[in-house]
Protein backbone atom coordinates (compact mmCIF):
# COMPACT_ATOMS: atom_id res chain seq x y z
CA UNK A 1 0.00 0.00 0.00
CA UNK A 2 1.17 3.27 -0.61
CA UNK A 3 2.48 5.36 2.02
CA UNK A 4 0.53 8.58 2.53
CA UNK A 5 1.76 10.97 5.79
CA UNK A 6 -0.61 12.94 7.49
CA UNK A 7 0.57 16.67 8.14
CA UNK A 8 -0.64 19.43 10.38
CA UNK A 9 0.22 22.70 10.09
CA UNK A 10 1.33 24.37 13.35
CA UNK A 11 3.76 27.24 14.74
CA UNK A 12 6.41 26.07 17.24
CA UNK A 13 7.62 28.77 19.18
CA UNK A 14 11.22 29.44 21.67
CA UNK A 15 11.86 31.15 23.99
CA UNK A 16 15.36 31.85 24.36
CA UNK A 17 18.48 33.97 25.06
CA UNK A 18 21.49 34.47 23.76
CA UNK A 19 24.90 35.82 24.85
CA UNK A 20 27.23 38.33 22.66
CA UNK A 21 29.99 37.02 24.99
CA UNK A 22 33.36 39.11 24.78
CA UNK A 23 31.61 40.92 22.10
CA UNK A 24 28.84 42.62 24.51
CA UNK A 25 30.65 45.85 25.35
CA UNK A 26 29.77 46.90 21.32
CA UNK A 27 26.40 46.25 22.05
CA UNK A 28 26.23 47.80 25.29
CA UNK A 29 28.06 50.67 24.25
CA UNK A 30 26.00 50.99 20.76
CA UNK A 31 22.65 50.78 22.87
CA UNK A 32 23.24 52.90 25.96
CA UNK A 33 25.92 55.59 24.80
CA UNK A 34 25.59 55.63 20.66
CA UNK A 35 29.33 54.83 20.74
CA UNK A 36 30.92 52.20 17.92
CA UNK A 37 33.65 50.90 19.29
CA UNK A 38 36.49 48.52 17.71
CA UNK A 39 39.55 46.77 18.90
CA UNK A 40 43.33 47.24 18.38
CA UNK A 41 45.35 44.80 18.57
CA UNK A 42 48.27 45.07 21.99
CA UNK A 43 51.19 43.34 19.45
CA UNK A 44 50.58 44.29 15.92
CA UNK A 45 48.05 47.58 16.43
CA UNK A 46 45.31 46.30 13.80
CA UNK A 47 42.66 47.99 14.09
CA UNK A 48 39.17 45.50 14.14
CA UNK A 49 35.54 46.47 13.51
CA UNK A 50 33.84 45.33 13.80
CA UNK A 51 36.09 44.02 16.91
CA UNK A 52 37.62 41.21 17.33
CA UNK A 53 38.70 39.99 21.27
CA UNK A 54 41.45 38.52 20.34
CA UNK A 55 43.54 40.00 16.72
CA UNK A 56 42.69 37.50 13.81
CA UNK A 57 46.38 38.26 12.61
CA UNK A 58 48.66 37.42 15.76
CA UNK A 59 45.72 36.10 18.19
CA UNK A 60 47.42 38.26 20.95
CA UNK A 61 44.19 40.16 22.93
CA UNK A 62 42.60 43.66 21.61
CA UNK A 63 42.04 46.28 23.37
CA UNK A 64 38.84 48.32 22.99
CA UNK A 65 38.95 51.84 21.23
CA UNK A 66 36.40 54.25 20.27
CA UNK A 67 35.93 54.66 16.85
CA UNK A 68 34.53 57.55 14.50
CA UNK A 69 30.99 57.69 13.55
CA UNK A 70 31.93 58.04 9.88
CA UNK A 71 33.28 55.98 7.24
CA UNK A 72 33.64 55.22 3.66
CA UNK A 73 32.15 52.23 1.50
CA UNK A 74 34.25 49.77 0.60
CA UNK A 75 31.40 47.80 -1.61
CA UNK A 76 27.64 47.97 -1.26
CA UNK A 77 24.55 46.39 -3.06
CA UNK A 78 21.10 47.42 -3.14
CA UNK A 79 18.79 44.65 -1.83
CA UNK A 80 15.12 44.21 -3.09
CA UNK A 81 14.68 40.65 -1.86
CA UNK A 82 15.20 39.23 1.34
CA UNK A 83 14.63 37.19 4.68
CA UNK A 84 10.94 37.99 6.35
CA UNK A 85 13.10 40.03 8.99
CA UNK A 86 13.74 42.56 6.59
CA UNK A 87 11.38 42.21 3.91
CA UNK A 88 9.53 45.40 5.07
CA UNK A 89 12.23 47.45 4.68
CA UNK A 90 13.09 46.79 0.98
CA UNK A 91 14.58 48.60 -0.95
CA UNK A 92 17.42 48.97 1.34
CA UNK A 93 21.33 49.36 0.90
CA UNK A 94 23.91 47.41 2.51
CA UNK A 95 27.66 46.82 2.43
CA UNK A 96 30.90 47.25 3.42
CA UNK A 97 31.79 49.85 5.32
CA UNK A 98 35.31 51.18 6.70
CA UNK A 99 34.84 53.41 9.06
CA UNK A 100 37.72 56.38 9.72
CA UNK A 101 41.05 54.60 10.95
CA UNK A 102 39.80 51.11 10.89
CA UNK A 103 41.67 48.56 9.41
CA UNK A 104 38.87 45.99 8.25
CA UNK A 105 35.48 46.66 7.24
CA UNK A 106 32.00 46.04 8.64
CA UNK A 107 28.51 45.34 7.25
CA UNK A 108 25.46 47.57 7.47
CA UNK A 109 22.39 48.94 5.77
CA UNK A 110 23.46 51.88 4.28
CA UNK A 111 20.22 53.99 3.92
CA UNK A 112 19.32 57.21 1.56
CA UNK A 113 16.30 59.08 0.87
CA UNK A 114 17.33 59.01 -2.75
CA UNK A 115 18.39 55.32 -3.13
CA UNK A 116 20.16 54.73 -6.68
CA UNK A 117 23.31 52.48 -6.68
CA UNK A 118 25.75 55.92 -7.72
CA UNK A 119 24.00 57.09 -4.03
CA UNK A 120 25.83 54.04 -1.88
CA UNK A 121 28.82 53.22 -4.62
CA UNK A 122 32.38 52.59 -3.34
CA UNK A 123 34.38 55.67 -2.01
CA UNK A 124 31.13 57.51 -0.39
CA UNK A 125 31.84 58.97 2.98
CA UNK A 126 29.05 57.50 5.37
CA UNK A 127 27.86 58.23 8.59
CA UNK A 128 25.79 56.58 11.69
CA UNK A 129 22.58 57.11 12.49
CA UNK A 130 20.89 55.37 15.34
CA UNK A 131 17.05 54.30 16.39
CA UNK A 132 15.87 55.85 19.72
CA UNK A 133 14.73 52.83 20.85
CA UNK A 134 17.66 50.64 21.11
CA UNK A 135 17.93 47.13 21.88
CA UNK A 136 21.64 46.52 21.67
CA UNK A 137 21.45 44.85 18.34
CA UNK A 138 22.90 45.89 14.93
CA UNK A 139 19.64 47.31 13.92
CA UNK A 140 20.09 50.12 16.23
CA UNK A 141 21.90 51.95 13.71
CA UNK A 142 22.86 52.12 9.91
CA UNK A 143 24.58 54.54 8.09
CA UNK A 144 23.27 57.48 5.41
CA UNK A 145 25.10 59.24 2.74
CA UNK A 146 27.22 62.40 5.29
CA UNK A 147 25.38 64.46 2.80
CA UNK A 148 21.98 63.53 3.94
CA UNK A 149 22.87 62.76 7.61
CA UNK A 150 20.97 66.42 9.37
CA UNK A 151 17.98 65.62 7.40
CA UNK A 152 18.15 61.82 9.01
CA UNK A 153 18.47 62.99 12.18
CA UNK A 154 15.80 65.54 12.29
CA UNK A 155 13.28 62.53 11.95
CA UNK A 156 11.25 61.94 15.15
CA UNK A 157 12.55 58.19 15.46
CA UNK A 158 16.37 58.54 14.62
CA UNK A 159 19.16 60.51 16.12
CA UNK A 160 22.85 60.94 15.72
CA UNK A 161 25.53 59.24 17.32
CA UNK A 162 27.93 60.84 20.45
CA UNK A 163 31.76 61.30 19.77
CA UNK B 1 23.42 38.75 4.84
CA UNK B 2 22.14 36.47 2.28
CA UNK B 3 23.95 34.55 -0.12
CA UNK B 4 22.86 36.75 -3.20
CA UNK B 5 24.14 40.02 -1.37
CA UNK B 6 27.68 37.96 -0.38
CA UNK B 7 28.38 37.17 -3.88
CA UNK B 8 27.29 40.18 -5.22
CA UNK B 9 29.33 42.34 -2.75
CA UNK B 10 32.64 40.18 -4.83
CA UNK B 11 30.92 41.00 -7.89
CA UNK B 12 30.46 44.84 -7.57
CA UNK B 13 34.01 44.79 -5.72
CA UNK B 14 35.46 43.06 -9.03
CA UNK B 15 33.39 45.15 -10.96
CA UNK B 16 35.03 48.25 -9.60
CA UNK B 17 38.14 47.97 -10.61
CA UNK B 18 38.17 45.63 -13.62
CA UNK B 19 34.91 47.46 -15.29
CA UNK B 20 34.04 44.16 -16.18
CA UNK B 21 31.57 41.50 -16.04
CA UNK B 22 28.77 44.29 -17.16
CA UNK B 23 25.30 43.42 -16.23
CA UNK B 24 24.37 41.90 -20.20
CA UNK B 25 28.04 39.72 -19.63
CA UNK B 26 26.62 37.96 -15.96
CA UNK B 27 22.98 37.64 -18.14
CA UNK B 28 24.76 35.56 -20.89
CA UNK B 29 25.90 32.45 -18.36
CA UNK B 30 22.19 32.64 -17.28
CA UNK B 31 21.32 31.98 -21.36
CA UNK B 32 24.03 30.07 -21.67
CA UNK B 33 23.70 27.71 -18.37
CA UNK B 34 19.68 27.28 -18.46
CA UNK B 35 20.44 27.22 -21.74
CA UNK B 36 22.60 23.89 -21.61
CA UNK B 37 19.88 22.76 -19.05
CA UNK B 38 17.66 22.00 -21.23
CA UNK B 39 19.78 18.61 -22.98
CA UNK B 40 20.12 17.62 -19.49
CA UNK B 41 17.29 15.40 -18.72
CA UNK B 42 18.30 15.30 -14.67
CA UNK B 43 18.78 19.21 -14.71
CA UNK B 44 15.78 21.35 -12.73
CA UNK B 45 15.83 24.93 -14.19
CA UNK B 46 16.15 24.08 -18.13
CA UNK B 47 14.96 27.79 -19.89
CA UNK B 48 15.50 28.98 -23.15
CA UNK B 49 16.28 32.40 -22.58
CA UNK B 50 17.72 35.37 -23.69
CA UNK B 51 19.99 38.42 -22.31
CA UNK B 52 17.17 40.38 -22.36
CA UNK B 53 14.66 37.95 -20.46
CA UNK B 54 17.63 37.84 -17.92
CA UNK B 55 17.88 41.93 -17.89
CA UNK B 56 13.99 41.82 -17.30
CA UNK B 57 13.59 39.39 -14.46
CA UNK B 58 12.51 40.96 -11.27
CA UNK B 59 15.77 42.89 -9.31
CA UNK B 60 16.96 40.67 -6.38
CA UNK B 61 20.12 43.24 -5.34
CA UNK B 62 21.61 45.04 -7.71
CA UNK B 63 22.85 44.38 -10.26
CA UNK B 64 21.45 40.59 -9.41
CA UNK B 65 18.24 40.04 -11.08
CA UNK B 66 16.42 36.70 -10.51
CA UNK B 67 17.51 35.18 -13.24
CA UNK B 68 21.12 35.42 -12.53
CA UNK B 69 20.34 33.47 -9.25
CA UNK B 70 20.53 29.51 -9.09
CA UNK B 71 17.64 28.29 -7.13
CA UNK B 72 18.10 26.50 -3.95
CA UNK B 73 17.32 22.88 -4.54
CA UNK B 74 17.07 19.35 -3.12
CA UNK B 75 19.12 16.71 -4.46
CA UNK B 76 21.24 13.97 -4.65
CA UNK B 77 24.80 13.20 -6.30
CA UNK B 78 27.12 10.09 -5.65
CA UNK B 79 30.70 9.72 -7.05
CA UNK B 80 32.42 6.22 -6.35
CA UNK B 81 36.24 6.34 -5.43
CA UNK B 82 39.02 3.92 -5.37
CA UNK B 83 42.77 3.65 -5.81
CA UNK B 84 44.56 2.55 -8.98
CA UNK B 85 45.27 -1.66 -6.96
CA UNK B 86 41.51 -1.68 -6.60
CA UNK B 87 40.65 -0.18 -9.50
CA UNK B 88 43.06 -2.85 -11.68
CA UNK B 89 41.30 -5.59 -8.80
CA UNK B 90 37.77 -4.88 -10.03
CA UNK B 91 38.88 -4.62 -13.32
CA UNK B 92 37.21 -1.31 -14.19
CA UNK B 93 38.29 -0.77 -17.60
CA UNK B 94 36.73 3.22 -17.95
CA UNK B 95 37.95 5.08 -14.53
CA UNK B 96 38.28 8.52 -14.44
CA UNK B 97 41.76 8.82 -12.78
CA UNK B 98 42.15 12.14 -10.03
CA UNK B 99 45.25 13.87 -11.21
CA UNK B 100 44.96 17.06 -9.11
CA UNK B 101 43.69 18.00 -6.39
CA UNK B 102 43.54 21.38 -3.81
CA UNK B 103 41.23 23.50 -1.67
CA UNK B 104 42.45 26.80 -0.17
CA UNK B 105 40.57 29.12 2.57
CA UNK B 106 40.99 32.96 2.47
CA UNK B 107 39.25 35.64 5.05
CA UNK B 108 35.40 34.16 6.01
CA UNK B 109 34.30 37.86 6.66
CA UNK B 110 34.30 39.93 3.45
CA UNK B 111 35.32 42.25 5.04
CA UNK B 112 38.83 41.54 6.06
CA UNK B 113 39.66 41.31 2.78
CA UNK B 114 41.72 43.93 1.84
CA UNK B 115 40.52 42.97 -2.47
CA UNK B 116 36.92 42.27 -2.10
CA UNK B 117 36.63 41.51 -5.60
CA UNK B 118 38.93 38.53 -5.92
CA UNK B 119 38.52 35.01 -3.92
CA UNK B 120 41.60 34.23 -3.43
CA UNK B 121 40.88 30.63 -2.19
CA UNK B 122 40.23 30.61 -6.42
CA UNK B 123 43.87 31.38 -7.04
CA UNK B 124 45.61 28.98 -4.80
CA UNK B 125 43.47 26.04 -5.18
CA UNK B 126 43.48 26.45 -8.88
CA UNK B 127 47.35 26.82 -8.76
CA UNK B 128 47.73 24.10 -6.48
CA UNK B 129 45.61 22.00 -8.33
CA UNK B 130 46.95 22.64 -12.12
CA UNK B 131 50.46 21.59 -10.55
CA UNK B 132 49.65 18.23 -8.88
CA UNK B 133 48.59 17.54 -12.26
CA UNK B 134 51.40 18.70 -13.75
CA UNK B 135 49.43 21.99 -15.57
CA UNK B 136 49.65 25.47 -16.24
CA UNK B 137 48.09 28.09 -14.51
CA UNK B 138 49.16 30.45 -17.54
CA UNK B 139 47.77 28.14 -20.26
CA UNK B 140 45.33 26.02 -18.70
CA UNK B 141 42.38 26.67 -21.16
CA UNK B 142 44.37 24.72 -23.79
CA UNK B 143 44.89 22.52 -21.67
CA UNK B 144 41.49 20.85 -20.38
CA UNK B 145 38.12 19.70 -22.30
CA UNK B 146 35.79 20.93 -19.92
CA UNK B 147 35.13 22.88 -16.74
CA UNK B 148 32.23 22.83 -14.21
CA UNK B 149 32.14 25.38 -12.67
CA UNK B 150 30.62 26.99 -9.50
CA UNK B 151 27.40 29.33 -10.94
CA UNK B 152 25.64 30.21 -8.14
CA UNK B 153 25.30 33.41 -9.47
CA UNK B 154 26.01 34.30 -12.78
CA UNK B 155 28.76 37.06 -12.18
CA UNK B 156 31.02 34.33 -9.89
CA UNK B 157 31.30 32.62 -12.96
CA UNK B 158 32.72 35.01 -14.85
CA UNK B 159 35.04 36.02 -12.30
CA UNK B 160 35.85 32.18 -12.00
CA UNK B 161 37.30 32.14 -15.93
CA UNK B 162 39.75 34.53 -14.47
CA UNK B 163 40.33 33.69 -11.33
CA UNK B 164 41.00 29.68 -12.57
CA UNK B 165 43.38 31.28 -15.23
CA UNK B 166 41.12 31.00 -18.14
CA UNK B 167 41.47 34.01 -19.38
CA UNK B 168 43.42 37.49 -17.65
CA UNK B 169 42.09 39.69 -15.29
CA UNK B 170 39.39 42.07 -16.70
CA UNK B 171 38.94 39.44 -19.66
CA UNK B 172 35.76 36.91 -18.33
CA UNK B 173 33.16 39.32 -19.83
CA UNK B 174 34.51 39.56 -22.99
CA UNK B 175 35.15 36.03 -23.26
CA UNK B 176 31.33 35.06 -22.76
CA UNK B 177 30.60 37.32 -25.14
CA UNK B 178 33.17 35.90 -27.58
CA UNK B 179 31.30 32.52 -26.97
CA UNK B 180 34.58 30.86 -25.38
CA UNK B 181 32.80 29.11 -22.73
CA UNK B 182 29.56 28.48 -24.40
CA UNK B 183 28.81 24.44 -25.42
CA UNK B 184 30.60 24.51 -28.75
CA UNK B 185 33.05 27.33 -27.29
CA UNK B 186 36.58 26.91 -26.87
CA UNK B 187 36.45 25.38 -23.43
CA UNK B 188 32.92 24.56 -22.60
CA UNK B 189 31.82 25.52 -19.00
CA UNK B 190 29.09 23.88 -17.40
CA UNK B 191 27.56 22.00 -20.40
CA UNK B 192 25.30 19.78 -17.95
CA UNK B 193 23.60 23.40 -16.86
CA UNK B 194 25.76 23.89 -13.57
CA UNK B 195 24.06 25.26 -10.30
CA UNK B 196 22.17 27.70 -12.81
CA UNK B 197 20.63 25.13 -14.76
CA UNK B 198 20.39 22.30 -12.56
CA UNK B 199 18.88 23.89 -9.06
CA UNK B 200 21.16 23.91 -6.47
CA UNK B 201 20.92 21.23 -4.03
CA UNK B 202 23.58 23.13 -1.33
CA UNK B 203 26.59 20.10 -0.20
CA UNK B 204 25.60 17.47 -3.23
CA UNK B 205 26.65 20.25 -6.12
CA UNK B 206 30.34 19.62 -5.22
CA UNK B 207 30.01 15.75 -6.13
CA UNK B 208 27.24 16.96 -9.02
CA UNK B 209 30.27 18.77 -10.54
CA UNK B 210 32.65 16.19 -10.41
CA UNK B 211 30.69 13.70 -11.43
CA UNK B 212 29.46 15.60 -14.99
CA UNK B 213 33.30 16.32 -14.95
CA UNK B 214 33.90 12.54 -15.29
CA UNK B 215 30.55 11.71 -17.27
CA UNK B 216 31.84 14.17 -20.36
CA UNK B 217 35.55 12.35 -19.79
CA UNK B 218 33.89 8.86 -20.30
CA UNK B 219 32.13 10.57 -22.98
CA UNK B 220 28.78 9.33 -20.94
CA UNK B 221 27.25 13.16 -21.05
CA UNK B 222 25.10 11.99 -23.31
CA UNK B 223 22.80 15.06 -25.18
CA UNK B 224 25.52 17.60 -23.74
CA UNK B 225 28.22 15.97 -24.52
CA UNK B 226 31.01 17.89 -25.48
CA UNK B 227 34.34 17.24 -27.77
CA UNK B 228 36.48 15.57 -25.76
CA UNK B 229 40.32 16.09 -27.17
CA UNK B 230 42.87 15.85 -24.39
CA UNK B 231 40.70 13.69 -22.13
CA UNK B 232 41.12 15.92 -19.18
CA UNK B 233 38.93 18.04 -16.98
CA UNK B 234 37.80 20.20 -14.18
CA UNK B 235 35.75 20.61 -11.39
CA UNK B 236 35.19 23.54 -9.31
CA UNK B 237 33.16 23.92 -6.24
CA UNK B 238 33.19 27.38 -3.75
CA UNK B 239 31.52 27.71 -0.13
CA UNK B 240 31.04 28.58 3.41
CA UNK B 241 30.57 32.20 4.37
CA UNK B 242 31.68 34.76 2.02
CA UNK B 243 32.20 31.56 -0.47
CA UNK B 244 36.00 31.70 1.64
CA UNK B 245 36.62 27.80 0.84
CA UNK B 246 37.30 26.81 -3.15
CA UNK B 247 37.98 23.48 -4.14
CA UNK B 248 39.52 22.41 -7.21
CA UNK B 249 39.79 18.86 -8.92
CA UNK B 250 41.57 17.92 -12.16
CA UNK B 251 40.13 14.78 -13.55
CA UNK B 252 41.76 12.86 -16.76
CA UNK B 253 40.42 9.62 -18.97
CA UNK B 254 42.38 6.63 -19.61
CA UNK B 255 43.62 8.13 -22.44
CA UNK B 256 45.10 11.38 -21.18
CA UNK B 257 46.59 9.38 -18.41
CA UNK B 258 48.91 6.90 -20.82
Amino acid sequence: MEFQAHQIRDILKINYRYTMGGQSKFFIELMNNKKLLGTKCTKCGKIWMPPRINCSECYEPAEWVEMKQTGTIDVSTIVWYTTSAFIKAIPYGIGFIRLDGADTAMLQGIFSENLIPSKVKKGKKVRAVYQKEREGKMTDFFFVPEDEYESWIIKSEYEGGSE
Amino acid sequence: MMAASSYVSMVNAHFEEFGNPTEEQMALVSVKNHGNAINNPKAQSPMKLTVEDVMNSRIICYPFKMLDCCLYSEASAALILANEEKVKELKIDNPIWITGVAAANTDCFIGNREDMGRLYSNIYAAKAAYKMAGLDYNKIKEQIDVAELHDAFSGQEVISYEELGFVPFGEGGKWIEEGGPMIDGELPCCPCGGLIGCGHAVGATGIMSTGEAALQLRGDAGKHQVTIEKGRGLAHSIGGPGAAYAAIIIMENQEAKK
